[in-house]
């Protein structure tokens, strides 16, 4: 054979040999190599859009900030209550209209500035001052309210150094009630005075925080954390966490039992009982979870103007069978939007499926044959793992009933918008709070303030008699009170069906079974400071 | 000589004002696409929050100031914002980064499928109506009759679970050169970068992760390569010069290997150029199913978020690309076809 | 007559039988679909109390997927559906390409610059991006996206076919004695040179709807096309690909196989037609 040839296939030969280097079983993943380093790998399903806590709206920003910074107090590693974090102890005024915070000592930022009441107080002045210096604007633009800061802290009139070490919060009227909770979000994260005098570009790429992990950087969509050593609650026991973007769930859970990543954000409900059965896996669950999925009805638009036809359709649907079949039997049939386990959740007796009742209601209401449209998404949601499922089986329930249902799939973008503006008849959404509280649920999601396009309150509800405990219970601050209030609202609602609750879903994740302090938060992202993970053998 | 070098050079002029009506008509289709606000804030954003967003990007501009600031964006080869990576990334940059998985990939697909379809069409003009000819025909047909994306599950299912041959595809500096050092690679050519730094650990890794895509994707252009092999090799075993060749004594794998299938090559490399547009098309599909993170995947995203400057700008880059390796096979086609090369009539 | 010849050629060739066996029974099955099914394809058919999704069984031959629908019933509607797909999506693109093609060959000059451009354009934008783009500009995906979506693309293959055809027809001597005994240019154009340069475009049209319907196929995949309820092949997969591991392979198996089968069929004709039409090509 010529010399070409001979040279052809030597390198060929060369990288067939090579092959069975990178073959077999793959490793674990970043695996223990360097030096006894371990590597944690999370695989999750989006990019994060943004780093800046005042601006981050979503799921997959929050899940780098939980852990890169640090808020005034934080919900219980696995629980939904408040515990210290930053701030040691606090007050309340007996008017209700101020709070004082004292903060902990000595703790500083990773880029070693110190965590003192200016560099608080600067943080919050800043979400709530339009001209605060650091309050970041498009060039050309005027200034906008931050999201989760106008929605939730409109009652914040001004936040104040006392002393190096206090922080003081004055409000222009009582403060809400569950004020603590909304101090955990993620939005309330507290970042450096130096990184955000480098401007709003910096700190939307760069985190600079107090937080158990420090930025290290981003390949693309893999973003990349190292322990802190000298953080306040002790160095974290994984020394580098990476997020890599895997878009299928399959995909992720594959790669999660091939040991090529640590741990996966979110299961497939298929996959549920495999993982369970797996050794090799983990799999973590929040028992009901917080998100919520429900059939809304254009209360604007006939037949679903008639509240016989509502409480039809409410009697049509077959909750359990779309628990075990959409579901696999991981969420939970719901009576009220809040679910249990949520503070104002009333334990309310649900409608048991009953088609003669439903038919005989549409017959009255001279609904029956009525052609309705279904709209619903073409993306899965955290409440609606398989929306095409749902609709379907919907749509079945339903014509047992009488009324004959169409459906009509969008993107998620062009959904979404459509229900907020009131086109759709019937309509499948869902839900994930911010906080887990029933105002949260009742009144974003029924009150009659939100029934203005684009609406949150996309069944266009209007009860007086509903605004009016809903709102009285914004107010009220003996917990028992509150409950008797929201118990009163869930009934009305009940009764009115302006919607149809359907599943409260779990959250889950897995993880390789080596994995150790790994707990899955109701309400925050993952957090990653207590987990270790057990030396992998190559 | 001028003849030869006046086509090709015709050919690039012609090609920028193609590419300009590319991006017009593509920016042109994102006015269709779905509110990209929507993907980038989530359920929970206010009105405010929406209409602030907007005003941010600039998406309620009049058409032909979108497309002005298009152009302006264009020239830098930045092309704007990434609208749902709301961090500042340029589309560019977001391009620059996820090309190379693609276009290694590609490389990767169309070698094997050249590779597997020379092979396969050789046998089947050497042996005719037999067997092994029916045989190289039938697979090559079936691997572009079957969906890339269930071919895509079912190898997965094979190598990567039963036998556990290959892992699942993992692209990313950290799994295929954990060593690198600090300062990684120079580039994102994984692949390529492996082999030129000498690392075989690398360079077999790479290898590794690339086999599942690049062959379920290669089934795309084999069919095409395979028949284009038989054809022209059959032509050229019949010409005379064969004939002359045989009876001067020369061996049987020599007639075939040095005379015919080196002959038969120029038709291949046309073949291949013009596969280049369905290959990119597969990749699209082939990177969704295997998580590649590549510029189809990043395309096919943008385009259901509505993230418009990603669509055109990625479109853009498909179709440039598509028409350099045109180019490229239109001038190799020159250069190794003699008659061309004198200004003759093609 | 060149017709005869043609035939000949193409029943020798054991390719043109099995492919056209495979497409026969795809039509048949579409055909047939409502006597062969023993549901409705598109509603919940399961008992009170089986738990869906139902292992094949006496009542189901394929089984139920996860939402209770009869999988031979979806199968067999799917086969309409795929084949309604790839049908519409060719007559679109032959209905467009042809006409254009037409006069972009037969007057040349600034129509034959313009359109050949205007196909240079088409076929540099990937077609599956062009698609997506459509089908997800529709919002609501149904049949008629992915047939428009997927008919679009193959426009300017036949654009470029005719043209070409027309090209070399219109050189020939027997064309110019038809133009001499005073026949009018539109007439010899469709009365004497389309018919003449059928051979290819069959060829294209045939291989055009096994192109179409695993493009269509690959859209409904990506959840382009019809909701979910509707059967279609590509739909199918895609629920079925949520039991890619599990036991429930009824789900998956059969939609692929029959996409596969289909385009198969559909290629092996075209290709059987292409060697039997085109005297050059050797078998």
């Amino acid at each position: 054979m010529t010399s070409t040839t001979r040279r052809a296939l030597a390198l060929v030969a060369l990288g067939l040999a090579a092959l069975p280097l990178g073959c077999g079983k793959a490793g674990p993943a970043g695996g223990a190599s360097a030096g006894g380093r371990t590597t944690f790998v999370y695989a999750r399903g989006k990019d994060s859009p943004t780093l800046d806590p005042a601006e981050a709206t979503d799921g997959e920003s929050a899940l780098v900030l939980v852990n890169v910074y640090d808020t005034l107090v934080r919900f219980k590693y696995g629980a939904a209550t408040v515990e210290p974090a930053l701030a040691v102890g606090w007050e309340a005024a007996d008017d209700r209209r101020a709070m004082t915070f004292t903060l902990r000592d000595g703790v500083r930022f990773h880029d070693g500035a110190p965590c003192d009441a200016a560099a608080v107080v600067a943080n919050f002045e800043r979400q709530r001052d339009l001209a605060h210096p650091f309050h970041f604007t498009a060039p050309g633009q005027p200034p906008a309210r931050y999201p989760y800061w106008g929605d939730m802290f409109g009652s914040v009139a001004k936040t104040s150094v006392v002393d190096v070490r206090t922080v003081r919060f004055d409000f222009s009227e009582p403060m809400p009630p569950f004020f603590l909770s909304l101090l955990a979000m993620f939005s309330c994260s507290i970042v450096s005075p130096k990184a955000l005098a480098r401007g709003a570009g910096y700190v939307k790429t760069h985190p600079v925080g107090t937080g158990a992990f420090t930025w290290v950087g981003r390949d693309n969509e893999e973003i990349t954390l190292a322990a802190n050593p000298s953080w306040w609650g002790g160095k974290p026991a994984i020394d580098k966490l990476v997020f890599v973007v895997v878009p299928e769930l399959k995909n992720a859970y594959a790669r999660l039992e091939s040991g090529q990543v640590d741990g996966v954000d979110n299961l497939a409900s298929k996959d549920v009982p495999r993982a369970k059965a797996n050794p090799a896996v983990k799999v973590h669950e929040v028992a009901t979870g917080l998100s919520v999925c429900y059939l809304a009805m254009n209360n604007d638009r006939k037949p679903f103007d008639d509240v016989r036809v509502r409480r039809a359709v409410a009697l049509a649907v077959d909750k359990p069978r779309l628990a075990a079949t959409a579901y696999e039997g991981l969420a939970t049939p719901i009576a009220t939007l809040v679910p249990p386990g949520v503070e104002g959740h009333a334990p309310l007796a649900d409608r048991v499926r009953d088609v003669k009742e439903a038919r005989r209601l549409l017959e009255e209401a001279k609904a029956v044959g009525t052609k309705v449209t279904l709209r619903y998404m073409g993306n899965p949601r955290p409440y609606a793992p398989d929306p095409g499922a749902i609709a379907a089986q919907l749509r079945d329930d339903l014509r047992d009933a009488g009324l004959e249902v169409e459906l009509r799939k969008d993107e998620w973008g062009s959904h979404l918008k459509a229900m907020q503006n009131g086109e759709h008849e019937l309509g499948l959404l869902g839900w994930t709070p911010d906080v887990p509280d029933a105002d949260n649920y009742l009144y974003v999601l029924l009150d009659k303030e939100g029934a203005v396009p684009p609406a949150n309150n996309v069944s266009f509800y209007r009860s007086e008699r509903f605004h009016g405990l809903v709102a009285a219970a914004r107010r009220a601050y003996d917990p028992g009170e509150r409950r008797r209030l929201y118990a009163d609202a869930q009934r009305v609602a009940f009764d009115d069906a302006p919607l149809v609750p359907l599943v409260a879903m779990p959250r889950t994740a897995a993880t390789a079974a080596g994995v150790e302090g790994f707990v899955l938060d109701p309400v925050s992202s993952p957090r990653f400071a207590w987990t270790s993970k057990a030396a992998q053998a190559k | 000589m001028s003849g030869a070098f006046g086509y090709v050079g015709r050919r690039v002029l012609v090609a920028v004002p193609l590419l300009l009506v590319v991006s017009l008509v593509s920016f042109a289709l994102t006015e269709l696409l779905p509110d990209p606000s929507i993907a980038r804030l989530g359920q929970h954003a206010t009105r405010e929050n929406v209409a602030a967003f907007r005003a941010r990007k600039g998406l309620d501009d009049p058409f032909l100031a979108r497309w002005g600031r298009f152009v302006r964006d264009a020239t830098t080869l930045e092309f704007g914002e990434d609208l749902v990576r709301d961090d500042g990334t340029t589309v560019g940059a977001g391009i620059r980064s996820r090309f190379p998985a693609t276009f290694e990939l590609a490389l990767a697909a169309m070698l094997l499928a050249v590779v597997l379809g020379l092979v396969a069409g050789a046998l089947g003009a050497v042996f005719p109506r037999r067997l092994a000819d029916a045989v190289a025909q039938v697979f090559a047909l079936v691997g572009a009759s079957v969906p890339v994306f269930w071919l895509g599950f079912m190898a997965s299912l094979l190598f990567a679970v039963k036998l556990e041959w290959l892992p699942h595809p993992d692209w990313s500096l950290r799994v295929i050169a954990p060593d690198a050092g600090p300062g990684g690679y120079a580039t994102r050519f994984l692949f390529l970068e492996s082999i030129a730094r000498l690392d075989l650990g690398a360079v077999g890794r790479a290898l590794a992760h690339l086999a599942l895509p690049a062959m379920v994707l290669s089934t795309i252009p084999l069919a095409v390569v395979t028949r284009m092999t038989r054809a022209t090799m059959l032509e050229e075993l019949g010409r005379d010069y064969v004939r002359t060749a045989r009876a001067k004594g020369a061996p049987e794998t020599r007639v075939v290997t040095r005379h015919a299938l080196r002959n038969a090559l120029i038709p291949i490399v046309t073949v291949t150029g013009l596969q280049t547009g369905a290959l990119l098309g597969g990749a699209v599909l082939t990177e969704t199913v295997f998580a590649w993170p590549g510029l189809g995947r990043y395309v096919a995203e943008a385009v259901r978020s509505g993230n418009g400057p990603v669509v055109v700008a990625g479109v853009f880059t498909f179709a440039a690309t598509f028409v350099v390796v045109n180019l490229l096979v239109d001038i190799a086609y020159v250069l190794v076809d003699p008659r061309l090369r004198r200004g003759g009539a093609t | 007559m060149r017709g005869a010849r043609a035939w000949r050629r193409l029943r020798r060739d054991p390719l043109f039988w099995i492919g056209g066996t495979l497409v026969f029974a795809v039509v048949l099955m579409a055909a047939l679909a409502a006597p062969l099914s023993s549901h409705a394809p598109d509603r919940r058919v399961t008992l009170e109390g089986e738990r869906a999704p139902v292992a094949p069984n006496d009542r189901y031959p394929l089984g139920t997927d996860e939402n209770g629908y009869d999988v031979w019933s979806r199968l067999l509607f799917g086969a309409r559906a795929s084949l309604f797909t790839g049908l519409c999506a060719v007559a679109l693109a032959l209905g467009v390409g042809v006409p254009l093609g037409a006069v972009a060959g037969w007057r040349g000059g600034f129509a034959d610059g313009l359109l050949m451009r205007a196909t240079d354009v088409m076929l540099a934008f990937p077609s599956i991006l062009l698609a997506i783009a459509i089908a997800a500009a529709a919002g609501q995906g149904s049949v008629w996206t992915l047939v428009l979506a997927v008919g679009v693309v193959q426009v300017p293959l036949f654009m470029r076919q005719v043209r070409a055809s027309v090209m070399t027809a219109r050189h020939e001597d027997w064309v110019t004695a038809c133009r001499a005994t005073g026949l009018s240019a539109s007439r010899t154009l469709l009365r004497h040179v389309l018919p003449n340069c059928l051979a290819p475009i069959l060829v294209l049209a045939t291989l055009g709807v096994g192109s179409a319907i695993l493009s269509a196929a690959g859209l409904s995949w990506l959840g382009l096309g019809p909701p979910a309820t509707e059967p279609e092949w590509g739909r199918m997969l895609e629920e079925g690909a949520k039991y890619m591991r599990e036991k429930e392979q009824w789900i998956l198996v059969p939609p692929g196989l029959a996409i596969a089968a289909t385009v198969l069929g559909f290629n092996l004709l075209g290709d059987a037609l292409r060697a039997a039409l085109d005297p050059r090509v050797t078998r």
